[in-house]
């Protein structure tokens, strides 16, 4: 990786890690997050910490946004990190002392390797695997993307976070976070791919399925609340039938309480631009390259669904989290 | 030496006296010798004659040798004509034969004998009804051979009678006009039978006696060529159905042709939906009215015109329709658009609103040609995308199912891999792409009866 530039390394305890199977879609989920905060316009954006990805940040973003493809799958190993830059908070109105304004700024790591390299057991494979834990084991925040369509297709999730948790857990035994048998990290997992009928059909069978009055595009929506129970419906339909294990690994090694479901969309659904809204009857948002190829693009215009707010959720947990440790480390002393 | 009158005479009494127990031998006494001619009437009471090889004078110089060329091993009528009275060889044997036989009527004139006696045969009055075989319809349908009086007992060459004919479609052959004659004891006896290539409809036609066995048949308001008919006549009698086939006096064949996937499989559809409309024209001519639409996929790219359905011809003839097929042939290809459906519920849906108030007595037929899987009306498990005008392939199925009599056909690339859509167009005629027998396909569709259903005579019309 680069020497980061211009922008001063984010704490550890403020850094996210993106995680996922290949192909579950991390790089497509971070160029949607620079367009979902281009949306928002609350003042968080998405920044590189290096050149490399800047460039890939902006390649990402481009290719999605105005020519509707997607990331191409990688290939070897590729690493980025951004950092995730909000608005700085006012000063505490009777503050004894000023103090300048200083951004919220959130790590965000991406080790992306090919799929290839995962299914080598011995070889890049415990490389990959080492670089990954070590930047699991540096981040407080965990981005896990579950993607379901893979998983009912290939159903692989459970082999992917066994191992590295297996690891992860080793690696922090040592840990004083590690004291009580639990992973310190808040995790935000993801349920991808909300816009597509399978993942749509299942939330509204469990009738998980709500709408914002106030949402001007009127999309459905399942609550953070209920996006766990979707999860579980989920991992009932997978290949393998080991999905039902993921859901148990996570409670297994993290808090319960640090762990939040998020269902998600990259794309979002596709809104007529004559319409203008949500369209129960026609809602895809991919189009297919070739009759007989799984390549897709996008067919309409980019909104992206609870991209921003698992890391919001995580950066405002590790921030908490934060503050509380020094109260803790004192109590401890004070013992 | 008598007058050829005389001869005439004689020839057209011995043959009026000719019958199936009697047979009549002419012995014609000629220049260069004896030459017999034995008559007989047939099985239709026609008389039917032919000449043996001339046997030279020299072979007959012995009155023994003579009588053997005149000896018949039944009874028989015998007439006597020296055509060559100038010979003293004819004089001889006209006057030994005679002595021979003496109930024998003998004449001498200079006369073709063969000719006369054609000419005397073609005169000469019939003695049994002519009718025309047709095939009468009960009214549950069934179908029996019947007849139609032509020509009556005593009728003579010249006689003529026109008569209306119902035709529906018959084989490649055409519709056989054949003549039987029949007796008091009403048994029928085949006298001739013609065929003729007719569109199916009513027709006059016009039966002219030529004499006994010869009837021409004209039709002047047909442009079609009355010719012999070869057939067995067991064969086309087991031929007839047992029932009436529907009937087809005109239809409107519909083609829905998709396009998109490339020039070879476009052309092959275009190439068997020309030959669908050329089969199905062959047997109704300008009785068949034809539609032809082409459609291709939906786009759904931004600003893209989403156009995937073409009207080439709208009720036109068939070889508008033909020259409709090969111009979409040689334009250019469609845009590639969304790669796995094809806006096939547009073109149904345009085609259950453009077809006006079912005609009487017109098929309507929609043959569908393609492979790919309409556009769902709404988000569906295939993940197709929607039909952008939301019309639904169902509704627009079920709308057609409710106009009279229509039949659907269907000629898929790939028939093991239709769908329900392609499965329920291929209701009645289904054919893959690669082996389509476009007579049977068309005839499945109701355009054509099928070959069992082919109807080989006129229906009797009163």
């Amino acid at each position: 990786m680069e020497p980061e530039r211009g922008l001063p390394p984010a704490r550890p305890e403020h850094n996210i890690a993106m995680w996922g199977p290949p192909g579950s879609g991390k790089t497509t989920f971070l160029a949607a997050l620079h367009i979902a905060l281009n949306r928002r316009q609350d003042g968080w954006k998405v920044v590189g910490a290096n050149g490399p990805s800047t460039d890939a940040l902006i390649r990402l973003t481009g290719s999605l946004a105005t020519q509707g493809h997607f990331p191409a799958a990688t290939r070897g190993i590729e690493r980025y990190r951004w950092y995730l830059v909000g608005a700085a908070e006012r000063a505490k109105r009777f503050a004894l002392r000023r103090r300048p304004p200083q951004d919220v700024r959130i790590g965000l790591d991406l080790l992306d390797p090919s799929g290839e390299l995962f299914d080598q057991e011995h070889s890049g494979y415990a490389g990959v695997h080492g670089e990954l834990v070590d930047n699991l084991v540096n981040s407080r925040g965990i981005v896990f993307l579950f993607d379901p369509v893979r998983e009912f297709e290939d159903g692989d999730a459970f082999d992917y976070l066994h191992g590295v948790l297996s690891q992860l857990a080793n690696r922090m035994l040592e840990s004083p976070e590690f004291a009580d048998g639990m992973l310190p990290h808040h995790v935000a997992v993801c349920i991808t791919k909300f816009d597509e009928i399978r993942v749509m059909e299942t939330a509204e069978k469990l009738r998980l399925v709500t709408v914002d009055p106030d949402d001007p595009l009127g999309f459905p929506k399942v609550e953070e609340e209920d996006a766990r129970d979707l999860f579980r419906a989920l991992c009932g339909v997978s290949a393998t039938g080991n999905a039902e294990l993921v859901h148990n690994t996570l409670i297994q090694y993290f808090r319960p309480e640090r762990v939040r479901f998020f269902v998600t969309s990259a794309v979002g659904f596709y809104v007529d631009p004559r319409v203008g809204r949500f369209d129960r009857d026609d809602y895809q948002n991919l189009l297919p390259e070739a009759e007989s190829s799984k390549a897709v693009r996008v067919r309409g215009t980019i909104h992206p669904i609870n991209v921003v707010e698992p890391l919001l959720w995580l950066g405002r947990s590790l921030a908490a989290a934060h503050r509380a440790a020094p109260a803790a480390r004192a109590a401890g002393t004070g013992r | 030496m008598i007058e050829p009158d005389e001869v005439r005479k004689a020839a057209a009494a011995a043959i009026a006296d000719l019958s199936g127990e009697r047979p009549l031998l002419v012995a014609d006494l000629a220049a260069e010798g004896l030459v017999r001619w034995d008559l007989h009437r047939d099985a239709a009471d026609t008389p039917r004659g032919r000449s043996r090889p001339v046997i030279p004078w020299d072979e007959l110089a012995t009155d023994d040798a003579l009588l053997r060329a005149v000896r018949t091993p039944r009874p028989t009528g015998l007439l006597l004509v020296n055509t060559f009275p100038e010979g003293a060889r004819g004089a001889a044997a006209l006057d030994a034969l005679r002595a021979a036989h003496p109930h024998a009527v003998a004449v001498s004139s200079d006369v073709r004998l063969g000719e006369l006696l054609r000419d005397v045969i073609a005169h000469t009055p019939l003695t049994r009804w002519y009718d025309l075989v047709t095939l009468n319809p009960t009214p549950e349908g069934r179908l029996g051979l019947g007849t139609r009086q032509l020509f009556p007992v005593g009728a003579r060459r010249g006689d003529s009678n026109p008569l209306a004919v119902d035709v529906e479609v018959a084989d490649e052959h055409g519709t056989v006009l054949a003549v039987v004659a029949s007796g008091k004891e009403r048994r029928y006896s085949l006298v001739k039978k013609d065929a003729v290539r007719l569109a199916p409809g009513r027709y006059t036609l016009d039966a002219e006696l030529r004499g006994p066995g010869r009837v021409r048949f004209r039709l002047p308001d047909a442009d079609a060529a009355v010719v012999p008919d070869e057939r067995e006549w067991e064969a086309l009698v087991a031929s007839v159905p047992d029932r009436m086939p529907p009937r087809v006096t005109a239809a409107h064949l519909v083609v829905a042709v998709e396009q998109g996937d490339g020039d070879e499989r476009d052309a092959d559809r275009l190439a068997r939906a020309e030959q669908v409309v050329a089969s199905a024209a062959d047997d109704l001519r300008d009785r068949l009215r034809v539609s032809v639409l082409t459609y291709g996929p939906h786009a759904f790219e931004r600003r893209a015109p989403d156009e995937p359905v073409a009207v080439r011809i709208w009720e036109g003839g068939a070889a508008r329709a033909l020259e409709a097929l090969d111009a979409a042939a040689h334009s250019d290809p469609p845009p590639r658009g969304y790669p796995r459906a094809a806006a096939l519920e547009c073109a149904l849906t345009e085609v259950a609103r453009r077809l006006g108030p079912p005609g009487r007595d017109v098929r309507t037929a929609v043959l569908a040609l393609g492979a790919r899987p309409p556009f769902p009306p709404r988000v569906h498990p295939s993940e197709i995308l929607p039909c952008p005008a939301r019309n639904d392939w169902a509704r627009a199925l079920g709308t057609l199912r409710t106009y009279p009599g229509i039949a659907f056909g269907a000629i898929h690339d790939r028939p093991e891999e239709a769908d329900d859509v392609w499965r329920q167009l291929g209701r009645d005629a289904p054919a893959p792409l690669a082996a389509v027998d476009a007579r049977r396909l068309a005839a499945s569709l109701g355009l054509a009866p099928a070959a069992a259903q082919r109807l080989p005579f006129p229906i009797g019309t009163p």
